[in-house]
């Protein structure tokens, strides 16, 4: 090969060199070092994390777009949106447990011991304490139920069950035994979470404490009678600080 | 020698100018092709001190060298073998060796010519 020709390949080599080099180094990525099995599985939790926060975000823009499409709907069908505005305000006073609702569910009745309490050196463990009440109410929320009533009395997220004697005050008003408590969600596991082995109204049966549970296919209920108590919360934009 | 340094020169000046950047995902398989075209080179430059140097063989070597190991880089990518560290340890001990010669015999010459 001709000494001329020969320096012509290699100028166009050291252009190739050159030119790949420096665009390797512009574009200035940095090296990722290795990637130990730890730093693997926190990667892939921190992926799978952010997946489930990515399906939920789709759920909720879905369930938005779903609310426009309602209301476009129904502005082309009436020319307002009043209605189906009305629809969801009853919804949330639904959800709220200010209106009447019915549903499938559980009754549980709890009444206080009917054993002899002769010789019996502490007649407390036998009858029905508001702290009864309470755990039996957590117990059913646990399970899903979704309105519960106690006396036909309406136990919202915010109501106090608290010791009044003989008797229990829920949200200001007297409640005596028996306490039927009534409660709207999937009766199954409504009846499976009370029933079971190691529930709190397994403890009370110990005690003779009347314990009766019934599957119901319609509960109505009636909506919370109580004053609401907003008095002091207002709403803001801002979130809670983390 | 004059010749290979300004296109060297030539190539940078390219290479700043031009838009041209690596997505991240193809930069390992780039990285391993340089290592590879600067195995080439020192290899070049070896030969031709020991005036053995043959064009053809060395432009043969820069680009297949290249090209092979992106391409090995990739398959042993797609298997979960990590090949790259395979292409880094042969390429950078051969790079190390030649530069090593390279140095004994400019040494050599240095001592050779100050006699």
């Amino acid at each position: 090969m001709r000494k001329g020709l020969s320096n012509y390949y290699l100028f166009v080599i050291a252009v190739i060199l050159g030119f790949i080099l420096t665009v390797q180094l512009k574009s200035n990525i940095s090296s990722q070092g290795i990637i130990t099995i730890p730093k693997l599985l926190a990667m892939e939790n921190d992926l799978s994390n952010a997946e489930v926060e990515l399906s939920n975000l789709q759920k909720s823009i879905s369930e938005l777009e779903q609310k426009v499409k309602e209301y476009e709907a129904s502005l082309n069908e009436n020319g307002s949106i009043y209605n189906s505005m009305l629809d969801e305000w009853s919804k949330i006073r639904n959800y709220a447990g200010l209106e009447k609702v019915s549903g499938p569910g559980i009754i549980v009745t709890l009444n206080d011991s009917s054993e002899n309490l002769e010789g019996i050196d502490n007649p407390e463990l036998y009858i029905i304490h508001d702290i009864d009440v309470l755990e039996v109410v957590n117990e059913l929320k646990a399970a899903g139920a979704e309105a519960i009533s106690i006396n036909g009395e309406r136990v919202l997220g915010t109501s106090n069950i608290e010791c009044g004697g003989p008797i229990i005050i829920i949200d200001g008003y007297r409640h005596a035994t028996p306490f039927i408590i009534r409660a709207i969600g999937d009766p199954k596991s409504l009846e499976a979470s009370v029933l079971a082995p190691d529930s709190y109204t397994d403890f009370m049966e110990y005690t003779g404490i009347e314990v009766e549970v019934k599957k119901a296919e319609k509960i109505v209920m009636d909506g919370y009678k109580a004053d609401l108590k907003i008095k002091y919360q207002k709403s803001v934009e801002e979130g809670e600080k983390k | 020698m004059i010749i290979p340094l300004l296109g060297l020169l030539l190539g940078i000046l390219l290479g700043i100018l031009s838009p041209v950047t690596i997505p991240i995902q193809y930069s390992t398989y780039m990285s391993i092709a340089i290592l590879a075209a600067l195995d080439s080179v020192l290899g070049g430059i070896r030969s031709s001190l020991e005036n053995t140097f043959d064009i053809e063989i060395f432009i043969s070597g820069f680009f297949a060298n290249a090209i092979l190991a992106a391409i090995l880089a990739y398959i042993g990518d797609q298997l979960g073998v990590p090949i790259y560290y395979a292409a880094i340890f042969a390429f950078g001990i051969r790079l190390f060796q030649n530069f090593a010669i390279i140095r004994r015999y400019i040494l050599v010459r240095m001592k050779k010519n100050s006699r």
